[in-house]
């Protein structure tokens, strides 16, 4: 249901009251965009279980969590990755490699109220919702259909419009308005990394690749012997691509090193896959060039698109380019895209 | 004696008892069995035909109508007939529908449809039997979210966006 547009239709209200919301459903991080606020709000899409038996109310004070219908309790978003971090544990997620993960099905109900809370209050309002989809992988079998459905549902029960928008797509709708939506969004995400070719506002391709932030970490981590976790915590902190490293202990180093490798990898990847895949499905002549933006968390480090240009000028590509250049915030650009949505749709509904 | 009579012209009867005749014919079937030969005649494709007989105190004329094969009788498939049913509606409703609005976009039209066949209760049954509902007020959470300050004006975007669009796809 890639941008066909399934709704419920609440109450009818006046449209000009409208709450428009843009919700970026990502592997590592969910972000929320309101026509009503001058903010994004953003929580880490993990969680720890806790035992219990074992903490007192009292000392999660100072932390997040969720205490589910049935009692469990669960240390949420920047929380869950600290302490684990401590304990050494794995932190649980409720998706992995872009979509709602196998592993994790009891998780939706963390996940619900953790959307609930981002969300906020639309309680007697009017409130319309794209929220945001990879594209079917070319490297992995799995379909999108059942997590596409699932969001959809968590949204229904709050009593939300929505809509689904690719997410690659909401990349071209926040940072392409100069060249009239024509451009080429690729979002280097957690788990995935979705590419999408518009012309005009016009999806032309999209497609995703299941190699993304997720496959950094779990190769680094498998080539030193160490938990993904702590590499992410050692990229997060410290990897750039530019400038110098103040790095003095040998072992982050090599983490690093590694960190640095397999970012290169991922890149020459996703624009052999692009090269690929325009080639075989674009039909549509483009005659004129195309800019590229590059987003993602994981395309954050400092230097991370200077790398990206390096690896792109060996390749011969089938389009022209303008320009390469980052989503002015990489972390926002999607629920930015997707509020643009919204508030378009919405708009044209009047 | 009984005879058999067929008018129309250009086919070859073998009825077993006898020799073997091309019509339009009449024959002699008295030594054959009625079952027989109509069995015959019909698995010829023949159903038009007349069998006389001379025989006192027994009717003298038959036609075919008299040997028309019974019908089995059809089996009631409830499927096949909700099915028919549902089809039924469907076709009162579109020309219904296009009686009303001739003007009437096409999507528009489908649009409607689609939205009277969601509201089946069946699908809204069949949903509710598996899928898990999604309890809001048994949990409670706690958490304190990042905030990042949205810092560019958006609303040039969106009206760029409407303008390519030709207005929303949303009602």
């Amino acid at each position: 249901m890639t941008d066909k547009v399934k709704e419920e239709q609440a109450t009818p209200k006046k449209k000009e009251d409208a709450v428009c919301i843009g919700l970026d459903c990502g592997t590592m991080h969910l972000v929320c965009a309101r026509s009503d606020t001058s903010e994004f709000k953003i929580t880490r899409n993990v969680f720890l279980p806790v035992d219990k038996d074992n903490v007192q109310l009292t000392e999660l004070s100072e932390i997040s969590y969720v205490e589910s219908g049935d009692g469990d309790l669960f240390i949420i978003g920047s929380d869950a990755f600290k302490y684990a971090n401590i304990f050494g544990h794995e932190v649980s997620r409720p998706m992995e490699k872009g979509l709602i993960s196998p592993k994790e099905i009891s998780a939706i109900d963390v996940l619900t109220l953790m959307i609930k809370d981002l969300i906020g209050d639309v309680k007697e309002k009017e409130t319309y919702c794209s929220y945001s989809i990879p594209a079917e992988a070319i490297d992995e079998g799995r379909s999108i259909t059942y997590h596409e459905n699932v969001f959809a549902r968590i949204l229904s029960n709050l009593g939300i419009n929505y809509t689904a928008v690719n997410e690659a797509m909401a990349i071209i709708y926040s940072e392409c308005a100069a060249e009239k939506f024509s451009g080429i969004g690729i979002s280097f995400g957690a788990g995935m990394a979705n590419v999408a070719v518009s012309y005009k506002g016009v999806e032309a391709l999209k497609f995703s690749t299941a190699r993304a932030g997720d496959w950094i970490d779990f190769n680094a981590a498998q080539s030193l012997g160490m938990i993904p976790n702590r590499v992410t915590s050692i990229k997060e902190k410290y990897m750039k691509f530019s400038g110098s490293v103040e790095v003095k202990n040998k072992n982050t180093k090599r983490v690093l090193e590694a960190l640095y490798y397999y970012h290169k990898a991922l890149i020459e990847y996703t624009v052999k896959k692009v090269i690929e895949e325009f080639n075989k499905k674009v039909n549509i002549e483009v005659d004129e060039p195309l800019p590229i933006i590059i987003s993602g968390g994981t395309s954050m480090p400092e230097g991370f698109t200077e790398l990206f240009k390096t690896v792109i000028s060996g390749q011969e590509l089938p389009f022209d380019v303008s320009e390469i250049r980052r989503a002015k915030n990489p972390l926002t650009a999607v629920a930015n895209g997707l509020l643009i949505r919204t508030m378009s749709d919405v708009k044209g509904m009047k | 004696m009984v005879i058999l009579k067929i008018k129309e012209k250009g086919y070859y009867v073998t009825i077993p008892g006898i020799t073997p005749f091309r019509t339009p014919a009449e024959v002699d079937i008295t030594s054959i069995g009625l079952a027989v030969v109509v069995s015959t005649l019909h698995s010829n494709g023949i159903d038009k035909f007349e069998i006389v007989s001379d025989i006192p105190g027994k009717r003298s004329t038959f036609t075919q109508d008299d040997f028309s094969i019974a019908r089995k009788k059809e089996k009631k498939d409830e499927k096949y007939e909700h099915l028919t049913g549902q089809l039924d509606e469907l076709k009162e409703l579109v020309s219904k529908l296009l009686e009303r609005n001739v003007n009437e976009k096409r999507e528009q039209i489908i649009e409607r449809i689609i939205e009277r066949r969601s509201d089946s209760p069946i699908v809204e049954e069949i949903e509710d039997m598996f899928i898990p509902e999604i309890n809001f007020s048994g949990g409670k959470i706690k958490s304190k979210t990042e905030s990042i300050s949205k810092k560019e004006d958006i609303f040039d975007n969106v009206d760029l966006l409407s303008k390519l669009k030709g207005g929303g796809s949303r009602k």
